[in-house]
């Protein structure tokens, strides 16, 4: 008599290595990080005009005949003037109007013509300048800055000239008269 | 007991205009700039001044010597002034005078007689040489005098040398009113 | 949540041994059924990726300088890779806005801090979007059983002002989630 082969009962009991955390079942997530960069930049809106013709600056007849006339107020705009960072200012750089001809001047006359110019608006403080030439027409051009404006900003800035002036209300040598304004929006300066 | 000094290094406030360079055209930066130019002119004017007021006239009263007939030899007047005579360029400055006239007298005068008187006018404070006009001289070369520079003063005008003309050996006729004219020019010349 | 895949046998108890043992002329047979299971599943074999969309702002300085450059933005794209094993699979976007990291304080008026899009993810040929304006993920597609490239493309962008867009460092986000089909062979 052969012998019964015997079946055996295997119960295999197999755990697979714990490859990954996820299990099925669970959802997975894929991420593309978007960046980018704003540069910072300032832009001054296009003047409405570049030169500022004053004419005949004196009078011509009357009590003050040959002195400095009462000339109005002269304005410049420079629509949607922005900076697009925070902490900038306005800086103005003015000279005198000094007539060229360069020949010394006699007591009593003068060859600048000394204005008060301001660029607004844009800070707490604005900025604003007085030019300080003297009769014969020495005198380094002026700075005069704004406060600091500490947010970015859209401005239609205005920028006037008023209180035209010759130094003693002397009179005025004859001849053409220029000066240089350069107005700058830009960082503020440290303190 | 000497307190600790204790320095700190502020930075500066530098006046200056933020040196950052300029945007080229088209191109944004942090820092943008506008030039502008203001200009004006001053024409090239004179004005003679205020004149005093002792009013225009030199009025030199009776001119001749009633004993003698013949033109006083003391003929005085003060001179007048006009104050804050300008020029904003350099300029020139002539006097020019007329005789002094019998005006109600008509035609020649007898033999003997003269019926005009001639005196130098002359214009000075303006000028190193005054100008002069002498309105007996057939030519008046010094009657214009130049500055080279604008200028503020006084003139003060003035009338001297009195004669008769014709020759001192006439009478003026008699008239009650001799007229004579003196005009100060004050030219730019730019 | 541990599964254990396993192959269990019959076992054969000592039945057959207490039968009587005959002298048979055929062979006895015994079956052992072997099964198992694969459940559904997701995986992003590529799961992260970056756009840099670089100067954000429109150069010059012409009325329309320092606004949003649109053109930076729209098609600009990455692709992430991954499979699903189940048929029923889907896929949801959500897109997050691109905000000024340096500057959070809200921006003065004529000015924008954010920039929205919509983000397409595309698998296995099936679009899923979203908008970075509305919260939330956008609404789950039907991705099926696929294994590839799932390219991420942004478009439509946009600030909520029109306004010139402040200075600084931007960063957005876009999330794609694979979710496999939860109703076969989840564990108890």
């Amino acid at each position: 008599m052969k012998p019964i082969p015997s079946i055996l009962a295997l119960a295999l009991l197999l755990s697979p290595a714990q490859l990954l955390a996820q299990s099925a079942g669970e959802s997975d997530e894929g991420e593309v990080q978007v960046i980018g960069t704003v540069t910072p930049i300032c832009v001054l809106g296009e003047p409405s005009d570049s030169i500022i013709d004053l004419g005949t600056m004196i009078d011509l007849s009357g009590p003050r005949v040959g002195r400095i006339a009462s000339i109005a107020p002269r304005t410049v705009t420079m629509p949607n003037s922005f900076c697009n960072y925070s902490n900038t200012m306005i800086s103005i750089n003015a000279g005198a109007l000094v007539e060229q001809g360069g020949a010394p001047v006699n007591t009593g006359f003068s060859r600048a013509v000394n204005y008060s110019v301001s660029v607004t608006p844009w800070a707490t403080s604005e900025a604003q300048l007085q030019t300080s030439a003297a009769a014969d027409g020495s005198g380094a051009p002026g700075t005069a800055n704004s406060s600091s404006q500490p947010l970015p900003q859209i401005s239609n800035l205005t920028m006037e000239l008023s209180g035209f002036t010759a130094p003693s209300d002397a009179l005025l040598v004859a001849g053409d008269y220029s000066g240089l304004i350069v107005v700058t929006l830009g960082p503020s300066i440290e303190d | 007991m000497k307190p600790n000094l204790i320095s700190l290094l502020i930075p500066a406030a530098v006046a200056f205009a933020p040196g950052v360079a300029l945007a080229q055209d088209g191109e944004a930066s942090s820092s943008d700039s506008e030039n502008f130019q203001v200009i004006g002119t001053v024409p090239a004017l004179c004005s003679v001044g205020i004149p005093d007021n002792s009013g225009g006239v030199f009025d030199m009263g009776v001119l001749v010597d009633t004993t003698t007939g013949f033109l006083r030899t003391d003929l005085f007047a003060p001179d007048k002034t006009l104050s804050g005579a300008f020029c904003s360029s350099r300029s020139t400055i002539s006097v020019e005078a007329s005789a002094m006239q019998a005006q109600n007298f008509a035609g020649a005068p007898p033999s003997g007689f003269s019926s005009a008187v001639n005196y130098v006018a002359s214009a000075s404070g303006w000028t190193t040489t005054p100008a002069s006009f002498n309105t007996g001289a057939t030519t008046n070369p010094g009657a214009t005098q130049g500055r080279d520079s604008a200028f503020t003063g006084d003139i003060t005008v003035g009338v001297s040398n009195f004669s008769t003309a014709g020759g001192a050996t006439l009478r003026p006729v008699a008239d009650d009113q001799y007229l004579g004219e003196i005009t100060v020019t004050l030219s730019a010349s730019e | 949540m541990k599964r254990i895949i396993g192959i269990s046998a019959l076992a054969l108890a000592g039945a057959l041994a207490s039968q009587p043992v005959l002298a048979q002329s055929a062979p006895a047979e015994g079956e052992v059924t072997i099964i198992g299971t694969v459940a559904d599943r997701c995986l992003f074999t590529l799961p992260s990726k970056l756009i840099d969309l670089g100067e954000l702002s429109l150069p010059g300085t012409d009325g329309n300088a320092g606004k949003l450059d649109t053109g930076q933005v729209n098609g600009a794209s990455e692709t992430l890779e991954g499979w699903c094993n189940g048929t029923a699979a889907t896929m949801t976007v959500e897109a997050f806005p691109i905000e000024n990291t340096s500057f959070t304080a809200t921006p003065p008026s004529g000015f924008d801090r954010v920039v929205n899009f919509t983000a397409s993810a595309t698998a296995n040929s099936v679009d899923g979007t979203d908008d970075s304006e509305s919260a939330g993920a956008g609404t789950p597609v039907a991705v099926g059983m696929f294994a590839g490239p799932i390219p991420v493309v942004l478009s439509g962008a946009s600030t909520p002002g029109g306004g010139l867009l402040v200075a600084g460092d931007y960063q957005g986000l876009v999330k794609v989630t694979l979710t496999p089909n939860t109703s076969f062979g989840q564990p108890d």
